[in-house]
């Protein structure tokens, strides 16, 4: 059995189509986390003058990606603590090894909200900003 | 009288020991066999635990990672509205639970978890051990969807089970 030229070019065209559809639903269920480093910060300054905004409205900045700038409280596991009630989280703990008690420094993150339990603003996801 | 009462609040406070952590470990799993699993974890759980027992635990919804993205987005969105409620807490007791003489050994842990606004009480066991300043303590158990009133669309229902378990893990060291 031989196929005409014709029918040939139209079996190729939609087995392409079914594959390129099949790729794109694919890409669109499974496509990546959003990672912090990419994402646009919506919030870049001082930790202290950012905590006044938190204190007015805290629920608006849930999700929401900021660099803030301030001094370590002290460093924890998997985090360090600024200006005393901002608890950051780093994915990669290794990074927070370099940094010292005392010290002013920039973090990006992604800010989970405010715990009442500590009294503090939590964000995950934590990176490092180089000056 | 009044006085007394502020006064003997404070004391305890101050004399009772605490144990915490900022990155306990809450997962949970509602998975359906022969479907993508639907599962999820949350590093950034909050735990106070008092030498008598009582705990205080909050996580946010927001912060549960998913492996697919869509599906965490959808989590967040469609079934746990997470922007209206953000938060997830369990307050409790661990029956017979002192700090002081503690090595090993199985509880029985009993108290209110609230979710999406709905509360629920919970009874159930886990394992504590102490080695030097640190508390470990593991438990699991299961809730299901409509207790917190958490819709499950049509469309998906054959692949998310009703009964949702939940384990978790939260190594807590002493507060100083």
């Amino acid at each position: 059995m031989s196929l005409s030229k014709k029918s040939k070019i139209r079996i190729v065209v939609i087995l392409s189509l079914l594959v390129i559809t099949a790729c794109s639903i694919y890409a669109y269920v499974f496509k990546p986390h959003d990672k912090v480093v990419d994402i646009t910060s919506e919030y870049i300054g001082s930790a202290n003058d950012f905590m006044v905004k938190i204190k007015e409205d805290a629920k608006l900045w849930n999700s929401k990606i900021v660099t803030l700038t301030g001094e370590i409280s002290s460093l924890e596991a998997n985090g360090i603590i600024l200006e005393n009630n901002i608890f950051c989280q780093f994915d990669n703990a290794s990074e927070t090894l370099n940094l010292q008690k005392g010290k002013t420094t920039t973090i990006k993150g992604h800010i989970i909200g405010y715990d009442d339990l500590f009294d503090e603003l939590k964000l995950n996801q934590c990176i490092i900003q180089l000056p | 009288m009044r006085t007394l009462i502020i006064l003997l609040l404070v004391s305890q406070s101050i004399f009772a020991q605490k144990y915490f952590t900022r990155t306990g470990f809450t997962g949970f799993k509602a998975s359906v066999d022969a479907f993508e699993p639907v599962q999820a974890i949350n590093k950034s759980t909050s735990v106070i635990l008092t030498n008598d027992g009582k705990i205080a635990a909050q996580l946010f919804i927001s912060a549960f990672k998913f492996r697919v993205s869509l599906m965490q987005e959808h989590f967040n969105e469609n079934f746990m509205d997470s922007y209206e409620y953000p938060k997830a807490t369990f307050k409790g007791k661990i029956d017979d639970f002192d700090s002081s003489n503690l090595t090993s050994k199985d509880v029985t842990i009993k108290g209110v978890l609230t979710v999406k606004g709905k509360e629920k009480n919970i009874t159930t066991t886990g394992r504590v051990s102490k080695n030097g300043e640190t508390i470990r303590l593991n438990s699991s158990f299961s809730v299901l969807a409509k207790d917190f009133d958490i819709k499950i669309p049509s469309v998906v229902r054959r692949k998310i089970a009703r009964q949702i378990n939940i384990t978790l893990n939260y190594e807590l060291i002493e507060k100083k």
